[in-house]
């Protein structure tokens, strides 16, 4: 009977499973164009005197503007060409079109035209159009046009009159009311191109050009007037604008703008000020951003109010792409960008910033798995599948890859970099090096929170092209968003998108007084069943191109929104509740009312921030300037940024806590002796002469039980290597005559934590010293130490366990057993987290983990996080937000050895792809350490694609150890009756690795709270730049708060240490970071 | 006529025995390269790091290297000959044996295609073409007699293998400038190895990896470092352009160029490094000056 059942249910199981995969049909289908009247291509031909290789911006292609031209309710489409005349599309329903350039006469008179965008310039209640060109390059000729709608579907070329006839190298442009005075102004965007003067300093942007940079056009009385320099808007030489993005990120009412640009120069985030002028923001605002910055959309991606900001560059996903094209600047090469000449941290990469609403934003664009899409030009953020969350659409492409390596290697070689472009030939060979780089589109679903999932092959036609201008409109009028490209070299795409059979939509047109009759700037927000969704009426998104002017929400399967609230750019507003979906509603400004918004109430913070030197702690963490990457070119991070040492006890006897701060190499530690509710700073010389060592950890304890309290600094930095003794740890033994300086012989390794306790019930404190790397070798196995306290003396014991834990970063004493023992939970790098049980003072490790767990673990605290009555053990890990990946089926490698028998072990980093493990490393990285592998590729093309298998032989492979790491997620082990079981912490916790944690009852409730804070640096430039991580309070497993929202101000500080201390009564958190100044918060309580 | 075919049989036997009995090689590899033999030699060292099992056994002087290759499953013993035909060419002969199956080799050799053979093409063919890696990406050209001015220097004092000086610079460098760095001196011009001891046979050397600063009034406490002060001179000048990894290449040059030009020489170059390899430039342009200084008074 079972048999049969089986057997019987087999076929249905497979049919479930057969029709649950072909159940996503397309979301997007084709168009037909043929059939739609469409016969525009943006057709692009080179010339010996007029290619990429003279002209940088050679295939950026034209512009796509949606929007209805003649009001009939169908929104029409204009595109502009580069080298060929523009077309405007009437749409005459069901999806056909009809070319009307001709007798609209905005065909155009221009040499090179770029973006085209839409706005109604002149307040009439017609969509004009706004064509940029690249004038004065090469004899390119005309000027930017402006056709104004006669509302007969008939335009004039009106761009002198109204002051908008530039002839610059304009890229884009678009419509603002900048300064609520109800008509639009307008903000031109040009780019630079190279010149030996456009590489420079950052200061170059201060000097304005007429071609290149941004302008800020204000609407006076109909004639664009340019308030450039009043408003504090960059024009310079290094203005190489290709993206802007208009939203009010701050929600001060005034639209910001933010632009950005490729290559060297930083984007700009211009905060409007409200008075006229701009304060551009983006260093304070972001951590990073995307270096050759294309286009840029803004929405809000998380359903938190804030419009946050995606910001396209050109990282391929492909692995033999990404390996040929070029690879991040080297760490020196950023380190003078960022240092000397005042550029921002910038990463090839697609950028998402995460808008927190302090002014800052988090950047988690790898973690969100949309950093990498290839050439990309556009980005449309829209519920495109109708789903209640942002989804993301990448238009990408380019005829042929001018940073292919093989090329620049050939371009850059001497005998021809003197005579390209002036031979033809030369310039001949370099243009047929370069690869073709016709892409697939990519599509990704939001998920309403920071994750998007690639949805490219399943949502989209399957087809390669190169498509740079973007812009969605509802072109069948059937409720959804269907998407416009242009395309260099080929016919256009229209997307049409088929989400309205199975989901809801509600469409908003605005009509607004004034000149403003389209109501950009307008806020609308939508509630219904508990989900929150924002959206702004800004028209130019993506890139060179506008998208029709209405507000779409997406509601899932829900017919029935609970309200619907507009804020017009005045302040006026209307609600609007209980409204059905599937309709267009036309909300008119005259039925707005005065409205005031209620603040959201303003939490408490639990932390106060105090000035450390009014305090009297004037100390300053400087990193010395060692570079690892220059030793170890391949190492997967820093060993030598991993103070300061942080130690709190009284060092002076007088009964009040003291502070010891640890120096770098070359530079002493400094003391801080508590006296009259301020610290003064001493120097003790018995301690001080010894700064030649870097301070990594330290512990204050009076270890020989003499009234005095003894120090002991553990030293690390990784510079020193082999048996040098700046490497060792010293133990300060405090006498009636001074400090006896004592070091800890035979342990060279880099120190990374001191956890002490007294695990034998002697009465005298001993100590876990925990060692992360051997200098100058990374990977081979660093020897920690138990040191147990023998009456003051300090003697390593159990050897033979402690010096094979691996890569300890740090260690916690907690009785996991309960035997009234305190045993130790062990964690590093490369490893799992090690239990030591303590059994009458010996130590065995033994399992407590139910699944493997190695991770690249920074830090751990014992915590009742699940409020159970037993302490769980919180984790810090990388977290997910690098270019690092492991799974536990396909977890990260890191092979060691000396792959090459130089003498000199290396270690490869290798990431899963499709099934295949590749280097993580750039070339260029590789062969600097492994040269030999130069001899076996000559060419980039040689090497790129290859698996870490194809590129060693299994002999080299064989000499390697591969260690590995399946969980890079931060989370907590909760203690089991049977063990521990992981669990990650949400996103917002693994934007950065958690290096630091402190258990405390810090908002005085009588139960403690767990404080986390983290961000590292200490990475290749591949990598990026941690720094998005605020701290967070950890109260339970279900109760959160971000470091932002309870006063603490941690973005792009890298923490080490968190300790409180109390002064006269009062307590205060005291936080120390690698090269920079302690941060002191006073506690509210 | 008997006589004769007993001279001939006689000579053929003589022959026969020679090859079998004296010949102590059974296949030779010959080619000329564009450069001179010491150059030849080192890189032979680089190559040999790479095989597996093999190992430079002996080099004598600018003429002979030996060494044993372990390849495809057989060892063979390689004897290198080296003739300078002139400042930039020099004829290469290997002899190639394989110790274990000496008398079968010579036996198929002249009849056959067997393995040594075989492996030996591919053994001189994988050497060549890292040579000629090697000399497409370095260039030298000799400038001739020059100076050197006195100079005060922060140093690290290293003892490495020939092949493995410019792996001691990177681990120095940043021992080096973090010195500086700390102490707020003065770094001028480019860094600088000074050779102290080179065992050309052996492959070895003892230099000094030093940052050139600016005289100060008070010489900071050194524990790490050797501040060291080197006079003026008169030497010859070489221009170096390649990865710094061989740059000895120019140093073999600049000998050849002395004994050409009757100068007497140090024997112990000195090298000032222009570029700095961290910044990601494409090694072929990576510059040196490579000095050899003069003895005699000529």
């Amino acid at each position: 009977m079972v048999g049969w059942r089986m057997r019987g249910m087999l076929p249905l199981v497979v049919f479930l499973f057969a029709s649950g995969c072909n159940k996503e049909a397309k979301l997007f289908e084709k168009l037909d164009l043929d059939h739609a009247g469409i016969a525009f291509q943006n057709t692009v031909v080179s010339a010996p005197d007029f290619n990429i290789i003279d002209f940088v911006y050679f295939y950026n292609g034209g512009g796509v503007s949606i929007g209805d031209v003649n009001n009939d309710g169908l929104p029409d489409v204009f595109f502009s060409a580069n080298q060929g005349k523009n077309k405007l599309y009437l749409n005459k329903g069901n999806l056909t079109f009809e070319d009307i350039t001709d007798r609209a006469g905005v065909a155009g008179q221009n040499t090179w035209d770029t973006g085209s965008v839409m706005g109604d310039v002149n307040g009439d209640g017609y969509l004009d159009i706004y064509v940029c060109a690249v004038v004065g390059l090469k004899n390119l000729r005309g000027h930017n046009e402006l056709f104004i709608n006669n509302g007969d579907n008939t335009f004039s070329e009106r761009s002198e009159e109204y002051g908008l006839d530039f002839e610059a190298f304009s890229s884009s442009a678009s419509f603002l009311d900048f300064d609520l005075d109800g008509h639009l102004d307008v903000f031109l965007l040009n780019h630079a191109v190279h010149t030996p003067e456009s590489f420079g300093h950052a200061n170059l942007r201060n000097t304005r050009t007429d071609e290149t940079g941004g302008k800020l056009l204000k609407n006076e009385g109909g004639k664009f007037v340019d308030v450039s320099s009043e408003a504090n808007i960059y024009g310079g030489i290094n203005g190489y604008g290709l993206g802007v993005g208009v939203a009010d990120f701050n929600l001060d009412g005034y639209p910001d703008i933010y632009v950005g640009n490729d290559f060297h120069e930083d984007d700009y985030l211009y905060i409007n000020n409200g008075n006229g002028t701009f304060t551009e923001s983006g260093k304070k605002a972001f951590t990073c951003t995307s270096k050759f910055s294309m286009g840029n959309d803004i929405a809000d991606v998380n359903h938190d109010g804030l419009p946050d900001l995606i910001s396209l560059d050109m990282l391929p996903a492909d692995e033999a792409t990404l390996k040929k094209s070029v690879d991040e600047e080297n760490v020196d090469i950023l380190k003078m960008r960022t240092q000397q000449y005042g550029y921002n941290y910038q990463y090839p990469r697609n950028a998402l910033q995460i808008n927190l609403g302090n002014g800052q934003f988090a950047e988690t664009a790898l973690m969100s798995g949309v950093a990498a899409t290839d050439w990309s030009w556009s980005a449309l953020l829209a519920d495109f599948d109708q789903d209640t969350n942002q989804d993301l659409f990448v238009s990408n492409g380019i005829p042929h890859r001018p940073n292919d390596l093989d090329y620049i290697k050939y371009v850059s070689s001497e005998q021809v970099v003197n005579v390209i472009g002036n031979t033809k030939l030369a310039d001949e060979k370099a243009l047929a090096l370069m690869p073709d780089g016709a892409t697939q589109n990519f599509i990704f679903r939001g998920s309403g929170r920071y994750r998007f999932e690639d949805k490219s092959a399943r949502w989209l036609p399957k087809e390669k092209t190169c498509s740079t201008a973007a812009a969605w409109g509802d072109l069948d009028n059937d409720g959804d968003l269907d998407i416009v490209t242009n395309n260099v070299n080929g016919a256009p795409s229209f997307y049409i998108n088929q989400s309205n059979k199975s989901a809801h939509y509600l469409k908003i047109k605005l009509e607004d007084q004034n000149g403003n009759r389209f109501g950009i700037g307008a806020k609308v927000y939508s509630y219904h069943k508990g989900i929150f969704q924002y959206k702004e009426m800004f028209t130019v998104r993506g890139f060179q191109s506008s998208s029709e002017p209405v507000i779409h929400f997406g509601y899932g399967t829900h017919t029935n929104i609970d309200s619907i609230r507009v804020i017009w750019p005045d302040g006026n507003s209307q609600l609007l509740k209980n409204i059905s979906a599937d309709q267009t509603l036309i909300l008119s400004h005259a039925n707005a009312s005065s409205f005031r918004s209620k603040r959201a109430e303003k939490k408490e913070p639990t932390f106060f921030q105090v000035n450390p030197a009014d305090m009297g702690i004037t100390y300053q963490h400087v990193e010395d300037n060692y570079t690892d990457f220059h030793r170890l070119k391949l190492l997967p991070y820093q060993q030598s940024d991993r103070g300061p040492a942080t130690a709190l006890g009284d060092i002076d006897n007088d009964g009040k806590v003291d502070l010891y701060l640890g120096g770098s190499k070359h530079i002493p530690g400094q003391f801080f002796l508590q006296a009259n509710k301020t610290f003064k700073r001493v120097l003790i010389p018995d301690i001080l002469r010894d700064s030649l060592n870097e301070d990594v950890e330290a512990v204050m304890e009076d270890f020989d039980k003499n009234g005095k309290t003894d120090l002991l600094i553990a030293t690390g930095g990784a510079d020193f290597y082999n048996k040098s003794t700046p490497l060792l740890d010293t133990y300060y033994l405090s006498t009636d005559s001074g400090f006896l300086a004592m070091p800890i012989s035979g342990f060279y390794e880099n120190a990374s934590c001191i956890k002490k306790a007294d695990f034998d019930g002697d009465g005298y404190v001993d100590l876990f010293v925990g060692n992360e790397s051997v200098s100058n070798d990374f990977g081979a196995m660093p020897r920690s130490m138990l040191l147990h306290n023998e009456g003051g003396k300090l003697i390593t014991v159990q050897n033979e366990i402690f010096a094979s834990l691996g890569m300890v970063t740090d260690a916690t004493w907690e009785d996991f057993d309960r035997d009234g023992q305190l045993d130790l939970i062990v964690v590093g790098e490369w490893m799992e987290p090690v239990f030591l049980r303590n059994q009458s003072g010996t130590f065995t490790k033994v399992t407590r983990l139910g699944k493997k767990l190695s991770g690249l673990w920074q830090s751990i605290s014992a915590f009742d996080i699940d409020q159970d009555g037993d302490r769980d053990l919180v984790l810090g890990n990388w977290g997910l937000n690098s270019k690092f990946k492991a799974t536990e089926r396909n977890p990260m490698r890191m092979y060691y050895g000396d792959i090459d028998g130089n003498d000199i072990a290396e270690t490869i980093i290798a990431v899963e792809k499709n099934g295949h493990y590749y280097p993580l490393e750039g070339y260029d990285n590789l062969i600097a350490q492994i040269p030999s592998l130069h001899k076996k590729y000559t060419a980039y093309r040689d090497m790129a694609g290859r698996t870490i298998e194809e590129l060693f032989t299994p002999r080299e492979l064989s000499k390697m150890k591969v260690y590995e790491v399946d969980q890079l997620a931060s989370g907590y082990l909760r203690s089991e009756p049977q063990g521990y079981t992981f669990v990650e912490f949400a996103d917002e916790l693994q934007v950065a690795p958690i290096m630091a944690q402190h258990v405390y009852d810090f908002d005085g409730d009588a139960r403690d709270e767990l404080l986390v804070a983290g961000n590292y640096f200490g990475v290749q430039p591949l990598q990026g730049r941690f720094g998005s991580f605020g701290g967070a309070l950890i109260k339970s497993e279900s109760e959160i708060l971000l470091g932002i929202e309870i006063g603490l101000n941690l973005i792009n500080q890298s923490v080490r240490h968190i300790n409180t201390i109390g002064v006269e009564g009062q307590r205060y958190l005291l936080i120390t970071m690698n090269n920079g100044k302690p941060q002191v918060y006073r506690l509210s309580r | 006529m008997k006589k004769i075919v007993a001279i001939v049989v006689g000579a053929l036997m003589a022959g026969v025995a020679y090859y079998f009995l004296v010949v102590p090689y059974e296949f030779e590899v010959r080619f000329s390269t564009k450069t001179l033999p010491g150059d030849v030699i080192e890189t032979i060292r680089i190559w040999n790091r790479s095989l597996q099992q093999s190992k430079v056994e002996q080099v004598v002087g600018f003429n002979e290297l030996s060494q044993q290759i372990f390849w495809e499953g057989s060892k063979y013993h390689f004897v290198w000959k080296f003739e300078a035909i002139h400042d930039s060419l020099t004829k290469i002969v290997i002899r190639i044996s394989e110790p274990e199956n000496r008398l079968t080799n010579k036996i198929l050799v002249p009849f056959g295609n067997p393995k040594i053979e075989v492996d030996a093409a591919a053994i001189s063919k994988a050497f060549f073409d890292v040579l000629k890696t090697h000399l497409d990406i370095t260039r030298v050209k000799i400038i001739g007699e020059s100076s050197l001015d006195s100079t005060l220097c922060v140093c690290r004092s290293l003892k490495t293998d020939q092949v493995s000086k410019a792996n001691g610079m990177m681990s120095e460098y940043s021992l080096l400038i973090s010195f500086v760095d700390a102490h707020n001196l003065k770094v001028k011009n480019e860094p600088i190895v000074r050779i102290e001891e080179w065992d050309h046979e052996n492959g070895t050397l003892a230099f000094d990896f030093c940052f050139q600063i600016h005289p100060v009034d008070v010489l900071p406490p050194a524990e790490t470092v050797t501040f060291k002060k080197f006079r003026g001179t008169r030497a010859l000048k070489a221009e170096y352009r390649g990865n710094y990894i061989t740059s000895d290449r120019a140093w073999y040059a600049l000998l050849r160029y002395a004994e050409m030009n009757g100068y007497k020489t140090s024997g112990k170059p000195i090298e000032y490094f222009h570029d700095n390899p961290n910044l990601g430039m494409n090694e072929r342009n990576w510059k040196a000056e490579i000095y050899l200084p003069i003895t005699n008074g000529n």
